[in-house]
């Protein structure tokens, strides 16, 4: 199997743990996506559309069970990675949010990812 | 229109204040309100709102508060940040007010900011995203280079009305 060559993140509360199966990849984001973690995002999200690309998954879930909260600035670090996988056109992959429900803005913020890219985003 | 609380917070520009401070007030209004949403949308605001006093300030004091207030029967929650900006600031803020009033709800302009946010800095995402996912009303006043910020929304579930 071919790897995608992604490295976890964990810094403070905050950690993006990936997980590879055959046809997808898996992050469990824990935490707060604010203005510190940023930069580390950031760098994740562009390593794992690299790594999407080469392993030829057909999904990346993000498990947003355990995220307390995503603000603007990583809303937009999403709206870019969610830009290039529109891109790849009839070779994209799908982008899966799995929501908490206990958490109140999880479905809100999520929603505007996929209005953004309705033909991408799926909201498990 | 009567105030029933108020915290006021004054501060120097460190990116922790801001989770620090939203989680602090996450668990605060938890006990007062009774729906997570109506939480949930104060601390978004908070956090918005802080995130552009530390990104965008000039020099001097910034000043946050979060109050309730007592209107009419109903009870309002406000949020306000005041700070300094600078005149190219003030300008950018100016024409984001004026695109707000331009655009027929607060959804549409914060779907079409989304879309084109990663082409552009500082492009009014967080403030259009308090007007959209908050749902909060917003205005600004401008001071010379001072600018307040005042998100303002009547609340439904405070426990403690007696007050």
């Amino acid at each position: 199997m071919v790897t995608p060559s992604l490295s976890n993140v964990v810094s403070g509360g905050f950690s993006l743990l990936h997980e590879v199966t055959t046809d997808a990849i898996s992050i469990a984001m824990s935490g707060n996506c604010d203005m510190e973690t940023v930069p580390l995002l950031d760098s994740f999200l562009v390593a794992l559309h690299a790594g999407a690309i080469r392993t030829g998954v057909r999904r990346v879930v993000f498990d947003c069970s355990d995220l307390f909260f995503m603000n603007s600035t990583s809303l937009k670090l999403f709206v870019t990675f969610l830009a290039k996988v529109k891109q790849l056109g009839a070779d994209k992959y799908h982008v899966h949010f799995k929501t908490n429900a206990g958490l109140a803005w999880q479905r809100r913020t999520i929603e505007s990812l996929r209005r953004f890219a309705p033909d991408v985003v799926r909201l498990d | 229109m009567t105030s029933l609380m108020s915290l006021v917070l004054d501060f120097r520009p460190a990116k922790s204040i801001v989770t620090m401070t939203r989680e602090y007030l996450d668990t605060l209004y938890a006990g007062l309100l009774s729906d997570p949403d109506e939480t949930y949308r104060l601390t978004l605001t908070v956090h918005e709102l802080l995130e552009n006093v530390i990104k965008y300030a000039g020099v001097g004091p910034r000043h946050l508060r979060v109050g309730l207030r007592s209107e009419n029967g109903s009870t309002h929650v406000q949020v306000e940040t005041r700070n300094s900006s600078s005149p190219e600031g003030i300008a950018t803020l100016q024409r984001l007010f004026l695109d707000f009033a331009a655009s027929p709800d607060a959804l549409t302009i914060y779907d079409q900011l989304l879309a084109t946010s990663f082409q552009r800095e500082g492009s009014g995402l967080g403030l259009a995203r308090i007007r959209a996912e908050a749902d909060m009303r917003l205005a600004c006043e401008i001071d010379g280079n001072d600018v307040t910020i005042r998100a303002e929304a009547p609340f439904f579930s405070i426990k403690l009305l007696s007050w």
